[in-house]
């Protein structure tokens, strides 16, 4: 049936499923936003900014804490059940506190394929 | 030109006219991906083309529009995989839930289908977009976030081990 690549490829060209109606065409038009939000791109950088400075608050109010108390290793694993639970429900409340492009900045480009 | 519509006056007639002319190749490579049913892999795709209208004035014509369109529906594929936390392990049926093409024996389509199933995602992605929607290898790379190194090796590998599924769906067919 398949002698070679070629007729795998000429195989798969072939057969490879195109769904296409115009049923599919009105579903996404009437999806879109009406043309009067274009002003969500400013909506979506509010938000990143209000994650990002929830982030920040948290983290210097542990720097506070950590400044005003004796310090040490009991106030760092104090300050880590503190910070925790803080900035998952903050993410859980809010989306995430980092954005996911700066994250895989830090995966040096390799994409989550699981 | 549809594009220069749709970014400067966000002309809704001309951003149909490209969901209509890049539907096939962005719901077809969704729902290789997905399996069924076809309305799960629609939906992502509807996203797909919602985050595409969104994001068109970012589009820089360095490649293609379906290959670009193709990089956000990886994206939203992987979005996906992440929210729902599902394995993409389907049954030949669900698998074979595909559309036929015209000419094409149903056997074939079901037992490509599923063999492109037992692949890896990388594999079966890197085969899908190069061979069934026919973007080079440059492309695929570029909508999978891989070197192209690693998409050759992927496809290379993919076909041995489709090829070799559709080996034995044969000579099971044939004992039958």
């Amino acid at each position: 049936m398949i002698e070679n690549d070629d007729a795998l490829e000429r195989l798969l060209a072939r057969d490879a499923p195109r769904p296409a109606d115009g049923n599919f065409t009105q579903r996404v038009l009437s999806a879109l936003p009406p043309r009067s939000q274009r002003t969500a791109g400013w909506r979506r950088s509010f938000e990143m900014a209000t994650r990002c400075g929830l982030a920040l608050a948290l983290l210097v109010s542990a720097q506070h804490w950590y400044v005003a108390s004796a310090g040490g290793a009991d106030t760092v694993v104090a300050l880590a059940l503190f910070l925790a639970p803080a900035l998952a429900a903050a993410s859980r409340l809010c989306g995430p506190l980092i954005p996911r492009g700066f994250l895989r900045f830090f995966r040096f480009g390799v994409r989550d394929w699981r | 030109m549809l594009i220069a519509r749709v970014v400067h006056d966000d002309d809704r007639a001309a951003f149909g006219e490209l969901v209509r002319r890049h539907q096939p190749i962005v719901r077809g490579f969704l729902r290789r991906m997905l399996g069924a049913p076809s309305e799960y892999s629609d939906d992502v795709a509807q996203e797909t083309f919602i985050k595409a209208h969104r994001a068109i004035r970012g589009f820089r014509g360095s490649a293609t529009f379906a290959a670009w369109l193709c990089a956000i529906a990886a994206n939203e594929l992987r979005a996906e995989w992440r929210r729902r936390k599902r394995r993409a392990e389907f049954d030949d049926d669900e698998i074979a839930d595909a559309l036929p093409s015209a000419d094409s024996e149903p056997g074939v389509q079901r037992d490509i289908a599923a063999g492109l199933a037992r692949l890896s995602e990388l594999q079966r992605a890197a085969l899908v977009l190069c061979y069934e929607y026919g973007l080079t290898h440059e492309e695929a790379a570029a909508v999978l976030g891989c070197p192209l190194g690693t998409v050759k090796s992927h496809v290379s590998r993919g076909k041995a081990r489709l090829r070799e599924w559709l080996g034995c769906q044969r000579s099971n067919h044939d004992r039958k």
